[in-house]
């Protein structure tokens, strides 16, 4: 229990530094309010804005004014659209959830397999030629995957049209067809990482001592595999999985141009392009919170399941 | 006779920190440990492990933070000779460079005369001067601890302490390991304080013993004394069990 | 060199090197020659699948694609020359000093290093270039900073082990000063360690690159680079004509894949 106080408080004083710092730094990109007025404003109206915008205030009280508007859920207005930042993000934000998550269940779901069936099979044909072609796949880019995917299934085989997103609303199964193959881009070279580590780590189990005990004791192979080895295989994977999870949100960012998905990952490139500074503060820390919490949470699971810590 | 070392009432201790689950504990390590060395002397350090032998070595060397009571030296640079051959040279180079080092850094050789002194010290411990060119990787345990020693003596240093030199080596390999740490003594006029577990291999080598038990010294006796009438009941199992 | 072929005898490394040079090999040769200008528009052959004259197909002016890889590629490579030159050099620094010398300075770095690590580098690259604007120079700064904390951490990690070793203990008793002994005993030891990061970084950094100037937030608009391209040929892959995509991302692909296998083979034997 003090470890997870401890841990939860590095969390939040790394998020508040964080936060302040990503704030300091986009405040000092530069005037925002020529931006908006465009050249030819007077310089009352420039001021005007200002005092509007509550520009003029020194930098703490700005920052301190909107972390406490961030914490109760309020991010904001947009410099450009004028509408609140919440409104913009909304669905946006969902829709990036369920990629990653999508993406994230994927992995999972092929990479288990894949590890077990490479640590059963060792030295076989089989496990030799996956482990080659694992090592290939973990290099390609997801983009690369991603454009792949797009050629042969939108392209060639029709199973989709590239570029025009279903939203859910107006058709589900369809909306999941589509989703399927940026999911698959982000999953596909994690998955080769993952199933690469699951292999190593159920091979290192199995050389010791209490496998070894357990087929002396009549267990056949299969049985003591997945009884006891697979479990604390797993344990030096969930800190790579947290490593996945976030890594996964930048990959989603990319993938999101790809298959022009409307998820925060476009929504942050072109507010950056657009020097809307409320919408890239809001979405950066959105993206720091989820990095530090799926760590944090990465951090506890494995301090949980350290079987030096089982009594 | 000169004394090349002086240990006074040195005492040391750790203590483990305290959790959840245990208090703290402090753990004594080395008790009003004192004895002389004196010039020319192999001097040996017996007990078995836990004992606290290494300890005393380490402080003796400076490798220990926090201690209680005095070391005063007569030397300017002991040297230090490791049980484990496999870890006593830097794997990234060879045995010339290992052996070139300290002379670098002394500064008063140049080039021609950092290598006529190392084929010379490779020739004392039994090398040929192509093993120079040769990694640690190439050699076996018992080249390996030949050049651990070579390296201990090219300072010249007047006190030498060894840890189980030989502990880690084949028996064979021993015996010829001890003849020439002698021989090394007798040629530079070397000092040693030869710590071991094995009464047997301290009997080939040294003048005088000390018996140390949990951290402190129990016998201090010149090496036949210890052997034909060794006073403590503890120094007396040791001599058995070496029967 | 032939020490490395030697203790790396594996099918990784050898795959992994030869990919590798050929890429890097023909990314050179585009520098100084290339079959055609990457920037001479061709009217008549505008939007060309590949031909026996342009061996990978033009773009909607008419400009050679494979020439324009060429140049594309040699901006990449150079990028992620200096972002792993910066990252490793720095990096080094940094964690020898850290791991040699331990102490509170050793503690707050080591944090901050574990803070930013914790973020994928493409999104803090991206977000300090929100900040400081696009541009070749811009991205070399931001991505070797970015990159300095993992080396650190790499290198640090190795000098904490080492420095504890029977051999270090030795040389400080011949009396070897401390900065003696982390350049010219530790240092070589750490090489089968830092030769893999090197190798991975330049994976990393190539990545990055790309997906940076694709996403519009790497080079300038007026600069070439291979990210550029990718996102240029998206409006190829709507209308039909995915080669043009195909051929930057292989290109990428394949640079990542030399550097990827290079680093596997360095941490194998055999």
């Amino acid at each position: 229990m003090k470890f997870v106080l401890k841990k939860l408080a590095t969390l939040l004083i790394t998020l508040l530094i964080l936060s302040f710092l990503a704030y300091a730094a986009f405040e000092m990109v530069g005037d925002p309010v020529g931006m908006i007025l465009g050249t030819n404003a007077t310089p009352e109206a420039e001021a005007a804005l200002r005092e509007e915008l509550g520009l003029n205030r020194s930098l703490p009280v700005r920052y301190f004014d909107w972390l406490f508007h961030f914490v109760k859920g309020d991010m904001g207005t947009s410099y450009i659209y004028r509408i609140s930042v919440n409104e913009m993000i909304g669905e946006k934000l969902g829709l990036t959830v369920i990629l990653t998550l999508f993406g994230f269940g994927l992995t999972l779901l092929m990479s288990i397999p894949l590890g077990v069936y490479s640590a059963r099979r060792e030295g076989s044909f089989a496990d030799r030629a996956l482990t080659v072609s694992n090592q290939i796949v973990m290099a390609i880019p997801a983009f690369f995957v991603a454009i792949l995917l797009t050629v042969i299934f939108g392209v060639l085989l029709r199973l989709f049209t590239p570029g025009s997103f279903v939203s859910f609303n107006e058709s589900p199964g369809r909306f999941f067809l589509y989703m399927l193959f940026p999911a698959l881009s982000v999953a596909i070279p994690r998955t080769a990482m993952a199933a690469k580590m699951l292999r190593s780590s159920i091979l290192g189990e199995m050389q010791k001592d209490y496998v070894r005990t357990a087929f002396s004791r009549g267990h056949n192979r299969r049985s003591a595999l997945r009884a006891h080895a697979l479990k604390n295989a797993l344990l030096p994977i969930v800190a790579f999985l947290a490593t996945t999870a976030a890594e996964m949100l930048a990959g989603c960012i990319v993938i999101e141009q790809i298959f022009s998905l409307p998820g925060i990952g476009r929504l942050l490139i072109a507010s950056i392009n657009n020097r809307d500074i409320p919408v890239v503060e809001a979405i950066v820390m959105i993206l720091a919170v989820w990095v530090m919490v799926v760590h944090f949470f990465g951090e506890v699971i494995s301090e949980a399941l350290d079987p030096r810590l089982r009594s | 006779m000169n004394k090349i070392l002086e240990v006074k009432h040195v005492s040391a201790s750790y203590t483990t920190q305290g959790n959840a689950f245990a208090r703290e504990k402090v753990q004594i390590v080395l008790h009003d440990v004192s004895f002389d060395l004196y010039e020319g002397e192999a001097l040996g350090l017996v007990g078995e492990s836990g004992s606290g032998k290494t300890t005393v070595a380490r402080a003796i060397l400076g490798f220990l933070p926090r201690y209680e009571g005095e070391i005063i030296h007569h030397s300017k640079r002991p040297q230090l000779i490791f049980q484990d051959p496999y870890t006593s040279l830097n794997p990234a180079r060879t045995v010339g460079w290992i052996l070139e080092e300290p002379l670098k850094v002394y500064g008063k050789f140049d080039a021609p005369e950092r290598r006529r002194r190392i084929i010379e010290m490779l020739e004392n411990v039994g090398l040929s001067e192509e093993y120079m060119s040769r990694r640690p990787s190439e050699l076996s345990g018992g080249q390996r601890q030949r050049v651990s020693i070579a390296a201990a003596l090219i300072v010249r240093p007047r006190l030498v302490i060894a840890d189980e030199p030989v502990s880690a080596l084949d028996v064979t390999i021993q015996a010829q390991i001890l003849q020439l740490l002698d021989e090394m003594r007798e040629k530079y006029g070397l000092s040693y304080l030869f710590i071991s577990h094995d009464m047997n291999v301290v009997y080939q080598l040294c003048d005088r013993v000390i018996v140390m038990k949990k951290g402190v010294i129990v016998e201090d006796a010149p090496i036949d004394d210890i052997f034909d009438h060794p006073q403590h009941p503890y120094t007396r199992e040791l001599v058995e069990a070496s029967r | 060199m032939k020490k490395l072929f030697a203790k790396h005898n594996n099918w990784f490394f050898k795959a992994g090197f030869i990919l590798t040079a050929v890429m890097v090999g023909v990314v050179l040769l585009g520098q100084i020659w290339t079959p055609y200008d990457p920037n001479a528009m061709d009217a008549s052959v505008k939007a060309q699948g590949p031909t026996l004259r342009h061996l990978l197909g033009t773009d909607f002016f008419g400009r050679d694609i494979l020439s324009r890889i060429l140049e594309g590629a040699g901006a990449t490579l150079q990028i992620a020359f200096f972002v792993v030159l910066i990252g490793a050099v720095f990096g080094t620094v940094i964690g020898a000093l850290t791991g040699y010398f331990g102490g509170v300075v050793d503690e707050v770095l080591m944090r901050i290093c574990d803070a930013i690590t914790a973020f994928p580098s493409v999104l803090l690259a991206l977000i300090a270039i929100a900040v400081i604007g696009p541009g070749r120079l811009n991205v070399i700064m931001v991505l070797g900073c970015v990159f300095i904390p993992s080396f650190a951490r790499i290198v640090r990690a190795e000098f904490v082990r080492i420095k504890r070793l029977n051999y270090i203990s030795l040389a400080r008793l011949q009396g070897v000063g401390d900065f003696r002994i982390m350049l010219k005993h530790i240092l070589p030891n750490t090489l089968p360690t830092l030769l893999p990061a090197i190798s991975i970084g330049f994976n990393n950094a190539v990545l990055a690159e790309a997906s940076m100037s694709f996403l519009g937030v790497g080079v300038s608009a007026s600069e070439v680079s291979l990210g550029r391209m990718l996102s240029d040929s998206q409006n190829y892959i709507l209308r039909g004509l995915p080669w043009y995509a195909v051929f930057v991302g292989l290109t990428i692909a394949l640079l990542i894949l030399g550097f990827s296998l290079l680093a596997e083979g360095l941490q194998q034997r055999r």
